[in-house]
């Protein structure tokens, strides 16, 4: 008797393979990432591979400026990476990591409805969906493409927490998941508020389960103060706001609203998903998947108090609700099975796929070729490249922060202010003086801003230019202030004033 | 006549009576002497923080003039700890006496609550782990390992509680004039320590009277401590007294120089539900809790020891509680425990750490010697320097931390101080030092990274420095700078 796989594992394969080579495919179109972040990645790597620790002090920035960042993602990089170079390894690992959630969202769905159909369902809403396809792992390396996996991987351990094997799992991953990423905390506030449901529903919660809660917050808490000890001692319970200036803090959700947030997620999860959480809430009482819709509620609140980054919890809310979404395709096919209709259940199926092709598959391919389009081009390479060759080793360059990564990576110069604000002081004050040197039209306040932060170089890109709404740095026709050093795409100006 | 085996057992629970309460005092004498020896390795001889010297420098006083002279700090209150330390001073040195004294109030507080604790039905596994976790708190570190009135105060508590407890009425009697000696603390002390006493009355006998005296004193003295006739905590941040300040004063993790860890409230919270069943014998001790709470709002610091006395016994009921939980997942169980264990041990470990890391460095503490070897004058720096100054230094401090019943005169001090630390202006500088006769400017590290100024090289009054006519550069290391203000 030999293994007969089941259709539906064959075509889980097939998706999961398939969401892998699309993102490789996109990936590949470029050699260089898409996200700044990725080039953080690739220094705490550098980093590991040449000393055997992360970065503890980033000493391409102010002095004693120290970081705060759980490695277990960088060490896993860098372990591969001894295997194949890094700028492969980060691709490949990232998408391969990402495209895993499809396998983790099918298990828990089939957990929750029994039905290995609306399993696939989730899975491949999942696979396709547009902010999941692109901002975890398309084209970039970052902790998120494990944390995201491992947290729904440790959530399904604990709905099978009866048997052994998932405890010993929940218990492995759980150790590992603050390492990974500080959003593992998020999983306190879920837990809170799914035995606080549980409670409502007047249901005795099983004793194991509050024993693992117990231990799982107190982990969790345990591990974050000790790497996050020096920013609480900093900023106290305003950590929550992990110091992001208000610009970019008010700016994250400035161009967001509920359609845009549908497109993202794609329009099946959502509608099937609230549909679902409105059910087991208000009419079935569903206690099973209880869980999960805590993690819709946290989610849509710490969105809503703007304590989480949209992008990241467009993909935590965009996971769940898919998940959730299979009780209700379970529910409708069994529901047209019993009727009449049940000859004709082939013309929903292949309407909820063209549905799904259209708010899902084709945005989440345009959305992927648009972030391809727009990742750091050839010629800011060689800007960079020209820089880490041409300027003093101790020169500071001014760039965006969201440009501070990729230019302490590649060119390996100090820069002002990276997307690293935690443990930055007056870090307000510093990206406005940022953006009035960018902006300004009097060359009198530039220089001294420029004064104020010894800086030597001004790094004008195409990305500068499009963000800050501007052609051109307007005070730079004083050639006995400012050399231009480097004019391609990309402008780098020399400061040579002071005042 | 007892048989043999239960004679034997009676034996074996004294000895493991004894070994727990040997135990505990071998433990606080490891916890208080490892500060003192990391402090002695980081930093060598130098006392932690700025209340071992300010305790020092009154000490100085009683010797120097009589004992009700106002020291140079415009504050004339000598207080039973000044006068033992004095003492003890004469015997050893003031280091010496400043280490040793606290270390020895510690161990026979600790000596005495166990007494007391046990007269309170413990039992000897419970009690043992209220006092761990009191011994390796931050709160019970710093009292007793650096030189402080409450060092003396939270011994005397706890002895006139002892005392009190006592039927013999001869013991009793003797409660009182240490409470005297406890009225000579100010009357904060004196009023906890009355609330003290009124709570273990009322758990003893039960007399609704001794309550609503509890409620009584306590709304006075919240109404004094929030009224603006106030003035123990005259230089409080008006943002400490906020929610996420009083988080801030309360929680070592979040920045308290001595509060609770993270795990201590967990387990204070834990210990709380667990003794809720019993609510009608702990009710007494929950108002008291609240009420530190409410005092912690207008009295700093001060009020934490206290708070953390009353917390460890919930907290340690609330990790007994947990160990002796009927685990379904007894993997889990013992994985929890650890981690407790873990997040109590490495919060105090991390405060020990940090405490001996605290100021006066070892370069502060270099600047200071200098400082003193320099003609008189006023010096001008941040406030938190002033008793290391005065005390070190031997100069007159423009500001210190310390709060002074002239409050007019202080906060005059602090606002011209700041404007002065703010100014661009030369003119507006050099009036405002005249108007102080300012000699001296201290500046170490510490002001330049975001105690006085951010970071910026030349904010403020720091551009005025490149005139080395008026500011001369005298002194220079790691982390300070002096600077000599030439005729003015």
């Amino acid at each position: 008797m030999g293994f007969r796989p089941r259709i539906s594992h064959i075509i889980l394969i097939l998706v999961l393979v398939l969401t892998i080579e699309l993102r490789l495919f996109y990936s590949f179109q470029t050699p260089y990432y898409s996200t700044d972040k990725s080039y953080y990645t690739i220094r705490e790597i550098d980093s590991i591979t040449n000393t055997g620790i992360p970065l503890l002090e980033d000493p391409l920035k102010d002095e004693n400026t120290f970081i705060v960042n759980p490695p277990l993602f960088y060490y896993f990089i860098a372990g591969i990476s001894y295997l194949i170079p890094i700028g492969l390894a980060g691709k490949i690992i990232s998408a391969t990591l990402g495209s895993s959630l499809v396998l983790i969202v099918f298990l828990v769905a089939k957990q929750l409805t029994g039905s290995e159909s609306a399993a696939l369902f989730s899975s491949i809403l999942t696979a396709f969906m547009p902010i999941l396809f692109v901002k975890s792992a398309l084209n970039t390396t970052t902790p998120h493409s494990l944390a995201l996996p491992a947290l729904f991987f440790v959530m399904y351990c604990f709905t099978k927490i009866k048997l052994d094997i998932y405890l010993y799992l929940y218990l492995a991953i759980l150790v590992l998941l603050p390492f990974i990423h500080a959003s593992a905390i998020i999983l306190i506030p879920v837990y809170l508020l799914y035995m606080l449901l549980v409670k409502m529903e007047k249901i005795r919660q099983p004793r194991a389960e509050l024993e693992l809660i117990l231990f799982s917050s107190l982990f969790i808490i345990w591990v974050i103060i000790l790497f996050y000890k020096n920013a609480f001692f900093l900023y106290g319970p305003a950590i929550i706001w992990q110091n992001i200036p208000s610009f970019v803090y008010n700016n994250f959700f400035a161009d967001t609203n509920i359609l845009k947030a549908t497109y993202n997620i794609g329009m099946v999860p959502v509608i099937f998903g609230i549909i679902v959480i409105y059910k087991s809430i208000f009419v079935e009482k569903n206690t099973k998947i209880y869980l999960f819709i805590s993690l819709v509620l946290v989610t849509s609140i710490l969105l809503y108090l703007r304590l989480i980054a949209l992008e990241i919890g467009l993909m935590y809310l965009g996971v769940t609700l898919a998940i959730l979404a299979a009780r209700l395709y379970d529910g409708i096919f069994r529901y047209i099975e019993k009727t009449s209709f049940a000859r004709f259940y082939a013309i929903p199926f292949i309407l909820i796929l063209m549905i799904i092709g259209i708010t899902s598959i084709m945005p989440s391919l345009s959305y992927a070729k648009n972030t391809v389009d727009n990742s750091i081009d050839h010629d800011t390479m060689i800007s960079l490249m020209w820089m880490k060759d041409n300027l003093k080793n101790n020169s500071i360059v001014l760039g965006l922060p969201e440009e501070g990564n990729l230019i302490t990576a590649i060119a390996k110069k100090k820069i002002l202010l990276d997307t690293n604000y935690l443990l930055i002081d007056n870090i307000d004050e510093i990206v406005e003086d940022i953006q009035t040197i960018y902006t300004t039209h009097y060359e009198t306040e530039a220089i001294e801003l420029l004064t104020k932060y010894n800086i030597d170089y001004i790094f004008f890109s195409p990305y500068a230019k499009n963000i800050l709404k501007i052609e051109r740095l307007e005070y730079v026709n004083d050639k006995r202030c400012f050399e231009l050093v480097y004019d391609s795409v990309i402008q780098i100006y020399e400061s040579k004033c002071i005042i | 006549m007892e048989p043999i085996h239960a004679r034997k057992i009676s034996k074996k629970r004294k000895i493991q009576k004894i070994g727990y309460f040997m135990g505990l005092m071998f433990l606080a004498l490891m916890v208080i002497c490892s500060v003192h020896l990391l402090r002695w390795h980081k930093a060598g001889s130098i006392l932690i923080g700025d209340e071992s010297y300010l305790q020092m420098d009154i000490t100085k006083d009683i010797d120097a003039k009589d004992l009700l002279v106002p020291s140079s700090y415009g504050r004339w209150q000598i207080n039973p700890y000044n006068l033992l330390l004095d003492a003890f001073s004469k015997v050893t040195s003031d280091a010496f006496a400043s280490r040793m004294l606290p270390l020895v109030f510690g161990l026979m507080s600790l000596f005495f609550a166990y007494i007391v604790l046990r007269k309170c039905r413990f039992t000897e596994t419970t009690l043992f782990f209220i006092l761990v976790v009191l011994i390796i708190s931050p709160p019970f570190i710093y009292t007793f390992s650096t030189s402080n009135i409450f060092s003396m105060l939270i011994f005397l508590n706890i002895l006139v509680i002892y005392l009190v407890s006592k039927t013999n009425t001869f013991w009793q009697y003797l409660a009182i004039p240490i409470g005297i000696l406890i009225f000579c603390f100010g009357w904060l002390s004196t009023i906890t320590t009355i609330l003290f006493l009124l709570i273990f009355t009322y758990m003893k006998q039960k007399e609704r009277g001794t309550l609503f005296l509890i409620i009584f004193i306590a709304l006075l003295s919240l109404g004094y401590v929030l009224s603006p006739y106030n003035t123990s905590n005259q230089h409080a941040n008006t943002e400490d007294r906020d929610v996420s300040g009083i988080f801030k004063n309360l929680v070592s993790d979040l920045g308290s120089p001595f509060g609770f860890g993270i795990f201590d409230l967990l387990l204070l919270f834990v210990g709380i539900i667990v003794t809720w069943k019993m609510r009608s014998r702990y009710f007494p001790i929950y108002i008291l809790l609240l009420i530190l709470f409410f005092l912690a709002l207008g009295a700093s610091y001060e009020i934490n020891i206290y708070i953390y006395i009353i917390s460890a016994i919930f907290i340690g009921i609330g990790f007994i509680s947990i160990i002796n939980m009927d685990w379904n997942l007894k993997l889990v169980g013992e994985l929890t425990i650890f981690i407790i264990a873990c997040g109590l041990v490495f919060s105090s470990l991390a405060y020990v750490n940090r405490i001996t890391e605290s100021d006066p460095s070892k370069e502060m503490y270099e600047a200071l010697s200098f400082l003193k070897g320099q003609e008189p004058g006023t010096v001008l720096s941040h406030q938190s320097i002033g008793i290391w100054i005065e005390s070190i230094g031997g100069k007159n401090a423009l500001t210190t931390s310390v709060p002074s019943k002239n409050r007019l005169a202080m906060q005059n001090a602090l606002d011209d101080s700041a404007k002065i630390f703010a100014s661009r202006d030369i003119e507006v500088v050099l009036s405002l030092m005249r108007k102080h006769d300012i000699k001296y400017l201290f500046i170490d590290s510490k002001m330049k990274n975001g105690l006085v100024w951010s970071r910026e090289e030349e904010e403020g009054m720091l551009f005025l420095l490149r005139n080395s006519e008026i500011f001369k550069d005298i002194f220079k290391n790691n982390k300070v700078e002096i600077y000599k203000i030439n005729d003015i």
